[in-house]
This record gives structure tokens, C-alpha cells and sequence, in this order.
């Protein structure tokens, strides 16, 4: 079955049964995978910042290179991606994992809780409850997610759950 | 734990004796970076040093001639090819060929697959390069070279300790040890320490040598501005998750670090961006993925 490779600021939608979503560089981005708990069909986002900088020369490259770049832009992007491709949002089913940190710095360089905040934030707003999260901590983690089936895989420090 | 650990014994002594050992940087790319800095120098002498060598002249006509440039005519010469670069592309490419041999390796104690370290080391480079432009930093290529090479240590300590290596991700896990104090518990030195052994071994300037040597030491790295630029390029990379190790989030950041360079939030998060878009281009480019 085919596995796909969902990297920095990017986002994939599949409704072919039994395809594996993964990211396997999740550090201090946040995975957020979004699944039908009755139809196949699910997502993987890879977001990196809580919003999107401005940046005056490149801001255009950004949105269109790295969709999931910010949470604030780039989830309900990847909602809306997911309800063309057949998402029931009565079915629908949320799990989050990554934003690892180190052990002490600035909150200012603390990119993973400024990100988790910002999901959480727009979340909340939409009165979406998480099904399973899997956050902080001093390691990298690998997140996988198969189209079809309930639950979402995390792989860090040599221990695996099941979200 | 076993009292192995803790142990004083003279690891680091026995590896500093075995790095005349490693495989020198070429020098012909020692030459080359020469070149590019002699005021008196020309493209037609650097070429006539790099054409002799077929895997560089190879990466400067690909780099050359990829998408990213979109030339509508093939460049098949070399002096051409180098002439249409400039020295900032020059540069990066010979350091990455030359560093790609060292680099492109697993490091098993570290936890890290074929061509995490290369991918990591690229992304600090592209990482200090871009925080030195904004920083006002007046040599952005030093910090480009320092941060490719900021983890060399770790292919000496795989290479002369490998099997111990294993022993200090347990020790820095069971023990919630900084991965730095972990290194020093076992082997009385830590992977910084050693790369900067190795950078000096191959003569390169002090300034690279002693960021490379603090740039996991908060209390080093805020004395000195380029040692801070390592340190902060090295600790977005790690963010982004890419080419991560086990040692990845074991380590604390110096709560000033920021005012030393004088960035705020907003910086490091155009930072990111920029970092990410040039990463990406830099994989195509390269081969990375």
C-alpha cells in the first residue's frame, strides 16, 4: 500500500483505503491528522508556526510552497481540503501530536507551544474536541495515520501508542 | 546505572590521539575558499584549481544549470558556470561536496539513518546564514561553514566510541541528564568539544573553531556572537525536526539568547520560513532527498 511522506509546512488528503499517512520529523511542528470514522478518508498536516510571517519578498512562495506552514492559515485550509474530499464533520475524528521542547528558553523560541496554542485556539472556536494528543517532551517523534482505519501510530524514544 | 558512568576515565584523551587518524578535509577546497577570499584572485584561476576535480566541476554545472536558475541555455563550461554563481554559491557548494563524505553517514549512537546528519547540517548552514543577514553579522559564509560542520564531532565519536555511544542516550533518558552532561559522564568530553579538535586539526579559523566548540554551551555561546548564531541556527533546525538525533530536545537554551542578537518573535518566525523555503531548494538541488 502506498505510504506517504508528509514533510514541514505541507498537507495530504487521501481517500484510498489503506494508504499510510506519516511524518517522521515531527519536533517542535505539530502533526494534525483529521480522519472519517465512517468513510475513507483522511489527512495529515505539518504545521511549523502559529501564523504566518510577513515577509514582504516571499510571502506568496510561502503560501503556495508550504500550505501548513501556519496553524492560522493553514488549518482551516486544510478543513476545507478535507470536507471537498467527502470529511462528515459529525464523523469526523482529531488527534495531535509533536510539539516537543527543550528542557528550558524562552518562550519567544518556544515554537511548539506557540503553534499547539494556536491549534488549540482555532479548535475551540470550532467547538472540534480532540479524540487523542500526544505533546511536549524531549524527543522527536514519527506519526503515522491509515486511511480507513481508526487511531493514530506515534513512534518516539524506542516506545510506540496508540492514539 | 551502572557506575561505569560515572567513572572519571580518559576517553577523550584516547580520541583526541586517534583524530590525526580521520581523513583530512581536502585541500584543494581549503585552496579553493582561499581563492574566493583573495581580493587578487580570478575566476579563471579558480577554475583552473576545480577543473581537475570531476565530482565538484560535476555539482557546480548541476547546481548551475537546475531549475532554481531557470537558464534557458545549458552551461557546459565550468569558468562560466562559476562566473554566473558568484562567490556566495560558490562557496556553499564546494563546502557541501566536501563535506557530503563525511556527513552522509549513519551515526547509530546517535540515532541517526544515512543522510540525517547531512540534512541537518545543511538546514543549520541555511539557518546561520540567514540569521547572520539579519543580524548585521558581517561575514554570513563564516557562518554558513562553521554551522555545516557544528556536529563533526559526532562522526569521531561514532566512529572511535560507537558502542558507548548508545550508553549515553540511556544515561541523558533515565536520568532526564542534558545530552551535553551525558557525553561528559561517559566519555569526559561532549561532541562539540571534539568537533572543535577536529576544525582546528584542520586548520580552520578560530572564530569557526570556538563557535563550533560552544554552541551547545549556553554560558559560551552568549559571550560571542557568532557562537550565539550557531547556537540559535541549530536550535531552529532542531524545531523543525530536521535530521534529528536522540539527543534532539536534551538541552536547555540561555533565556537571553535572543536579546543578544537582538530578534524577536517575529524575526524567528520569518526566520523559519525563510529557512524552510531555502531548505527545500537546497534538496532539489542536492539530491537530499
Amino acid at each position: 500500500m502506498q505510504t506517504f511522506s508528509i514533510k514541514n509546512g505541507e498537507m495530504m488528503v487521501s481517500k484510498e483505503p489503506g494508504a499510510v499517512l506519516e511524518a517522521c520529523s515531527v519536533g517542535a511542528n505539530l502533526a494534525v491528522c483529521i480522519a472519517d470514522a465512517n468513510a475513507p478518508v483522511a489527512g495529515l498536516a505539518l504545521f511549523v508556526l502559529p501564523q504566518m510571517p510577513q515577509m514582504p519578498n516571499a510571502f506568496d512562495e510561502a503560501q503556495e510552497r508550504l500550505p501548513a506552514l501556519a496553524a492560522m492559515s493553514g488549518l482551516p485550509l486544510f478543513f476545507k481540503r478535507m470536507l471537498q474530499e467527502g470529511l462528515s464533520m459529525d464523523n469526523m475524528k482529531v488527534w495531535i501530536a509533536g510539539a516537543a521542547c527543550f528542557f528550558s528558553g524562552p518562550a519567544d523560541l518556544s515554537l511548539g507551544s506557540q503553534t499547539y496554542t494556536a491549534v488549540k485556539k482555532i479548535l475551540e472556536a470550532n467547538k472540534i474536541k480532540i479524540a487523542g494528543e500526544h505533546v511536549g517532551g524531549q524527543f522527536k517523534r514519527c506519526v503515522r495515520l491509515v486511511v480507513g482505519q481508526d487511531g493514530v501510530q506515534v513512534s518516539f524514544d524506542d516506545q510506540e501508542v496508540m492514539l | 546505572m551502572s557506575d561505569d558512568y560515572n567513572a572519571p576515565d580518559f576517553t577523550l584523551e584516547r580520541i583526541f590521539e586517534k583524530l590525526v587518524n580521520l581523513p583530512t578535509f581536502p585541500k584543494v577546497i581549503q585552496k579553493a575558499l582561499a581563492l574566493l577570499k583573495d581580493p587578487n584572485s580570478s575566476i579563471a584561476k579558480l577554475a583552473e584549481l576545480l577543473r581537475y576535480d570531476p565530482a565538484i566541476t560535476a555539482n557546480i554545472l548541476r547546481f548551475t544549470n537546475s531549475a532554481h536558475f531557470g537558464l534557458a541555455q545549458r552551461i557546459t563550461d565550468l569558468e562560466t558556470a562559476l562566473t554566473f554563481l558568484g562567490q556566495q554559491h560558490i562557496t556553499e557548494i564546494l563546502l557541501a561536496s566536501a563535506s557530503l563524505p563525511y556527513l552522509n553517514t549513519p551515526i547509530a549512537g546517535y540515532r541517526m539513518e544515512p543522510k540525517d546528519l547531512w540534512r541537518h547540517s545543511i538546514a543549520t548552514a541555511i539557518a546561520a546564514e540567514t540569521l547572520a543577514k539579519l543580524c548585521s553579522y558581517p561575514d554570513p559564509p563564516t557562518a554558513f561553514t562553521g554551522a555545516l560542520l557544528h556536529d563533526i564531532g559526532k562522526i569521531a565519536l561514532n566512529i572511535f566510541v560507537g558502542e558507548r555511544l548508545e550508553g549515553i542516550f540511556q544515561l541523558a533518558k533515565q536520568e532526564k541528564l542534558l545530552f551535553t552532561e551525558a557525553e561528559w559522564r561517559v566519555l569526559g568530553g561532549d561532541h562539540a568539544v571534539i568537533g572543535a579538535e577536529i576544525l582546528q586539526l584542520w586548520e580552520f579559523p578560530h572564530d569557526i573553531v570556538r563557535a563550533v566548540r560552544n554552541h551547545h554551551d549556553p554560558d559560551l555561546y552568549i559571550q560571542d556572537t557568532l557562537s550565539a548564531i550557531m547556537a540559535l541556527a541549530n536550535i531552529l533546525v532542531i524545531q523543525m525536526g530536521i535530521g534529528l538525533g536522540a539527543d534532539a530536545f536534551r538541552y536547555n537554551i540561555h533565556a537571553e539568547l535572543l536579546n543578544k542578537l537582538r530578534l524577536t518573535r517575529a524575526d524567528i518566525h520569518r526566520c523559519v520560513a525563510m529557512i524552510l523555503l531555502d531548505f527545500n531548494r537546497s534538496q532539489d538541488m542536492l539530491n537530499l532527498e
